[in-house]
């Protein structure tokens, strides 16, 4: 560009088909410049958006992990104060690639000296096998798992897994359940919310509260053992949310060896057992003859003559061969006092007060494990007068208790629950009796403990009151003599009550100490005064000193004979 | 000609060179997180080991076994039970022995210092509380 311009040589003129030849050449050349300029624009145009304007950025190669963020595994179940109960814990898996193992049979040799406990020839067959993928040896523990890498085999490699983990052992095992080698749920609370614990980030808390547990599998460990029961079944259940703080059913099991558990240990007692429970159904018939009226406190019946039906007879166990009074009828027991009542309500009357308590259909808790009542095809008179005193319908202990709680608690039935609740979440409920039959109903409980067939239950301080139940099995058409169901329900503080307590002792036999006797309030009742004693202070509750307001709360008039006198047996 | 195609190659090496750096502490960066994460991760992993073996550990029935053993423990009974204020209705000294008290404390207490009273104990008391509420929350949450 520098330099002078030379001057304009001299203009040739070219004509032609020169002329057109050049002219084309000029043409196409505009043409591919324009291309070219078009598509240069449009990749700029492309550059500028992708890099300014786009927000999808190149692929990250990692990304930071958010300060919040759970593990990705299945979520922890921790109980109602937060102690964990079902975690879930990283674990190598070991496979292998049988089409790359040279030589199996010296691969399952090498292997049977990092993992003594598998089997030789099951590995190698394994290994010869014509697949690209065999699971060896699930779950390993790190020792293991650097026992098998410095053997160095090519083919062998190892999985991440989850392993689930329950550090509480057999305690609460029921109500957790377990779940497979898959982590899929197999039972309890793991099976029902399976799909949610999967997803779930935070933990999942349930109503079980570890230490009452433990107290409650401890004592109905130590009086099936002292009565040689098959089977014990015990429950705690808060009266005013419904929460069930423990639920054990023993014999029990080890969640944490999914594969050694018998059929019969996975049976929960509390909820899919259905039994006839015995007297202690006198609390529901008694509390709806109270609230329709048909009887007062003051009321009574003659229960002289035991009642003949059919080819039944119904009589007493403690048969006192007189008029009693209701509270009377209550604390022995009388079969025929409340057989009267049940019928001066009429047989509608009793089977809509069943159902309004929720005995005629499964319970709707958490768990799939949940047994449907057994009950009558037709309702007919004689139906009713059994069912009155606990026998002709059979109930899970947990209906027992659930039915309890709203006989306590002010008249309020409430489904239980698994799951905790927080103050503002408790279900309204619905009223089942009035809150004036309520505080008749503490009375009488109270009564029991205090006076009648419960005394064993006491427990100073707490103001236990409950009911006993003693039951025949059904084996067949008949009841079993010797096979009994031997129950005690209680509640506690009897004047505010705040929990319902329920022992139930499968097949206990009498022994010297109990004169023979394998009644509730001889085998269940010592235990649930035993329970108490021990998890009142763990719920918070202070020991209950006299005061008028108490006594005013508990206090009963027995017209009748006389309230003391000296006690045969409990039933 | 010549000086803006220096120019524009300068420019371009630079930015070339430029980009690599970058690129290159970026891919630093990245390995970092890389390596972080997985950290974090075995961590977490340990953590949760750590927490079951912590839950093992505190099994009701191990703890009541070893502290019957070790300390002689025993389940508590109603008797055993005092609440505060039926501790102080027992123990409070009457009227004539708090005044004598409150004289010996004057007495010996500097001008300024005013004995102390009940009341304010208790409203210290709230205030360490208030100072721990945060902590307390803190733990209740994490758990």
């Amino acid at each position: 560009m520098n330099g002078k311009r030379q001057p304009p040589p001299e203009k040739i003129r070219i004509e032609g088909d020169r002329k057109t030849a050049i002219e084309t050449g000029r043409n196409r050349l505009m043409v591919a410049g324009a291309l070219f300029t078009a598509a240069f624009a449009v990749i700029g145009v492309r550059v500028v958006d992708v890099s300014v304007f786009s927000d999808t950025a190149e692929p990250r190669y990692s990304r930071s992990i958010a300060k919040d963020e759970k593990h990705t595994g299945r979520a922890d179940i921790v109980d109602r104060n937060g102690v964990l109960m079902a975690t879930s814990l990283r674990t190598a898996s070991l496979y292998a690639n049988p089409r790359l193992v040279l030589d199996p049979e010296q691969a399952a040799l090498q292997l049977a000296t990092a993992l003594p406990d598998i089997d030789v020839k099951d590995i190698e067959n394994k290994l010869r096998s014509n697949r690209g993928f065999v699971w060896l040896k699930r779950h390993l523990t790190p020792r293991q798992q650097y026992a098998v890498n410095r053997l160095g085999i090519p083919a062998l490699n190892f999985q991440r897994e989850e392993r689930r983990m329950y550090p509480m052992g057999s305690l609460a095992a029921h109500a957790l359940g377990f779940t497979d080698i898959d982590n899929r749920g197999l039972a309890g609370v793991e099976r029902y919310f399976d799909k949610e614990l999967r997803t779930r980030q935070e933990n999942m808390a349930l109503s079980i509260d570890v230490r009452v547990q433990h107290v409650m599998e401890h004592e109905l460990g130590v009086a099936m053992k002292k009565f040689s029961a098959i089977g014990a079944a015990g429950l705690v259940m808060d009266v005013n949310t419904g929460e069930v703080v423990a639920m054990s059913s023993l014999p029990s099991f080890d969640p944490n060896q999914p594969g050694d558990i018998d059929q019969d240990l996975r049976f929960n007692r509390t909820t899919l057992g259905v039994y006839e429970m015995g007297s202690t159904f006198k609390i529901f018939t008694t509390a709806m003859a109270l609230d329709a009226g048909t009887v007062s406190l003051e009321g009574g019946y003659d229960a002289t003559n035991p009642i003949r039906i059919a080819r039944f007879t119904i009589r007493d166990f403690h048969a006192k061969k007189r008029w009693l009074s209701v509270p009377e009828i209550f604390m022995y027991s009388s079969n025929i006092g409340t057989v009267k009542m049940a019928l001066d309500v009429g047989i509608p009357g009793h089977r809509n007060f069943l159902t309004s308590i929720g005995m005629m259909k499964p319970v709707a808790i958490e768990l799939s494990e949940t047994g449907a009542p057994l009950t009558p095809d037709r309702w007919r008179e004689i139906n009713s007068m059994t069912i009155s005193f606990g026998h002709g319908l059979a109930v899970s202990p947990l209906h027992l208790v659930a039915g309890v709680s709203a006989m306590v608690n002010g008249g309020i039935y409430r489904t239980p629950t698994l799951i905790r609740r927080e103050p503002t979440e408790v279900s309204v409920g619905k009223r089942v009796i009035a809150a004036d039959t309520s505080a008749k109903m503490r009375r009488l409980m109270r009564l029991v403990v205090e006076n009648g067939t419960g005394r064993n239950a006491a427990a100073p301080g707490y103001l236990v009151g409950g009911k006993t139940g003693t039951a025949e099995k059904v084996s067949g058409h008949g009841y079993k003599k010797k096979a009994l169901i031997s129950s005690f329900v209680a509640a506690f503080p009897m004047h505010k009550p705040r929990y319902v307590v329920l022992v139930m002792l499968d097949e206990a036999k009498g022994i010297k100490e109990t004169f023979g006797y394998a009644t509730g309030g001889w085998v269940a009742a010592p235990a649930v005064g035993a329970i108490v004693q021990r998890i009142a202070p763990v719920l918070g509750l202070r020991p209950i000193k006299d005061s008028a307001e108490v006594r005013d709360a508990l206090s009963i008039e027995i017209s009748g004979r006389s309230a003391r006198e000296p006690r045969i047996a409990s039933h | 000609m010549r000086r803006s195609t220096l120019l524009w190659s300068v420019l371009a090496i630079s930015v070339v060179i430029g980009l690599f750096v970058v690129k290159h502490s970026v891919q630093t960066l990245e390995d970092r997180l890389h390596a972080l994460n997985a950290d974090i991760i075995t961590d977490r992993d340990a953590i949760q080991v750590m927490e079951a073996e912590w839950s093992y550990l505190n099994q009701p029935a191990r703890l009541e076994a070893l502290s019957k053993r070790l300390l002689g423990m025993e389940a508590p009974v109603a008797a055993q039970t005092v609440s505060i204020q039926e501790l102080l209705d027992q123990s409070a000294p009457d009227d004539a022995d708090t005044a004598k008290l409150t004289e010996v404390a004057v007495k010996k207490a500097p001008a300024a210092q005013r004995p102390p009273d009940r009341k304010l104990a208790i409203e210290q008391v709230s205030e360490d509380e208030d100072w721990l509420k945060p902590i307390l929350a803190k733990l209740k949450k994490s758990q």
